[in-house]
């Protein structure tokens, strides 16, 4: 029984295939960790392209920044 | 994990090389990982100055059919658009790879950290022992597009499927990384350490996990 709650951003296989492993093979929970991941609503999710190189529109990190999840990969 | 990154052009393309890129635009996601992988790749190339970008989705799908449709010279991709891309003919001009660093907020205690460590430590060394097997992972990512779901395992280059169990941040890669960004202007000010790295917390995590991996 997990007794630690963690939420993270989303993954996928490029950059956190370990991550995705660990959830599917149940290693989070034998641990003792219920590790949740996060999903930022479709509406709320910025653009890149309206970003510039010094001026970027990433969605990386917004979770975190806004306290709906602890952890991101960058 | 550890993540490739290719800068592709298209098939009809008469860029062989990185270094033939100079002056021709490469679209990149700006404010990912793969962006900056591009701009490495491609200042290792050329000047500075040579090196032109413009924005594009951070849906590597719609940025290798726009590649695809000339509407770039180039772009970087990872798995498995890397993988449909060479599938479609395209070349990769240059491949790189680069950690994806867990950024914490001061809320993720130290035991917290070490299970998710440890989680993923023995993810690592499964994924290790048989990358095939899990390469269906990236198909999987993918469910709506025909081109990602006619894919097979067998297709992947296993190279570029690279993991490391997770460890302590260099101090001296994050220093670089950080004046690396700041000589681009993406970044102001000095690097600090003690701001951006909680060793209290790191260290104390990593003794707990390695306790009883």
């Amino acid at each position: 029984m997990a007794s630690m709650t963690m939420t993270i951003e989303p993954v996928r296989a490029f950059n956190g295939l370990d991550v995705m492993v660990a959830r599917d093979e149940g290693l989070f929970e034998a641990e003792g960790l219920d590790l949740r991941i996060a999903t930022l609503a479709p509406a709320e999710t910025l653009l890149t392209e309206d970003g510039t190189l010094h001026q970027p529109t990433t969605n990386q990190g917004r979770l975190v920044d806004r306290g709906d999840a602890r952890m991101f990969q960058g | 994990m550890i993540v490739c990154g290719a800068l592709v052009v298209a098939p009809t393309s008469s860029v062989y090389t990185p270094q033939e890129l100079a002056h021709k635009t490469v679209a990149l996601d700006y404010g990912n990982g793969t962006a900056y992988a591009g701009l490495l790749m491609l200042e290792g190339a050329m000047p500075r100055d040579a090196v032109t970008t413009r924005a594009a989705t951070v849906n590597s799908g719609e940025r290798l059919a726009a590649l695809l449709r000339g509407d770039f010279e180039a772009t970087v991709l990872q798995e498995p658009w890397i993988t449909l891309a060479e599938k479609a003919g395209c070349r990769l001009v240059s491949t790189t790879f680069f950690h994806g660093t867990w950024v914490a907020d001061h809320h993720v205690s130290p035991e917290a950290y070490a299970a998710f460590v440890r989680a993923v430590t023995a993810a690592v060394r499964r994924i290790n022992a048989d990358k095939r097997r899990y390469v269906s992972y990236f198909i999987r990512d993918f469910p709506d597009h025909p081109g990602v779901q006619a894919l097979t395992p067998d297709d992947f280059d296993l190279g570029r499927i690279q993991l490391k169990e997770p460890g302590p941040i260099p101090e001296h890669e994050a220093r670089w990384a950080w004046e690396w960004m700041a000589s681009w202007g993406l970044l102001s000010g000095t690097f600090d350490a003690g701001t951006q790295i909680n060793r209290q917390v790191e260290a104390e995590a990593h003794k707990l996990a390695a306790a009883s991996v």
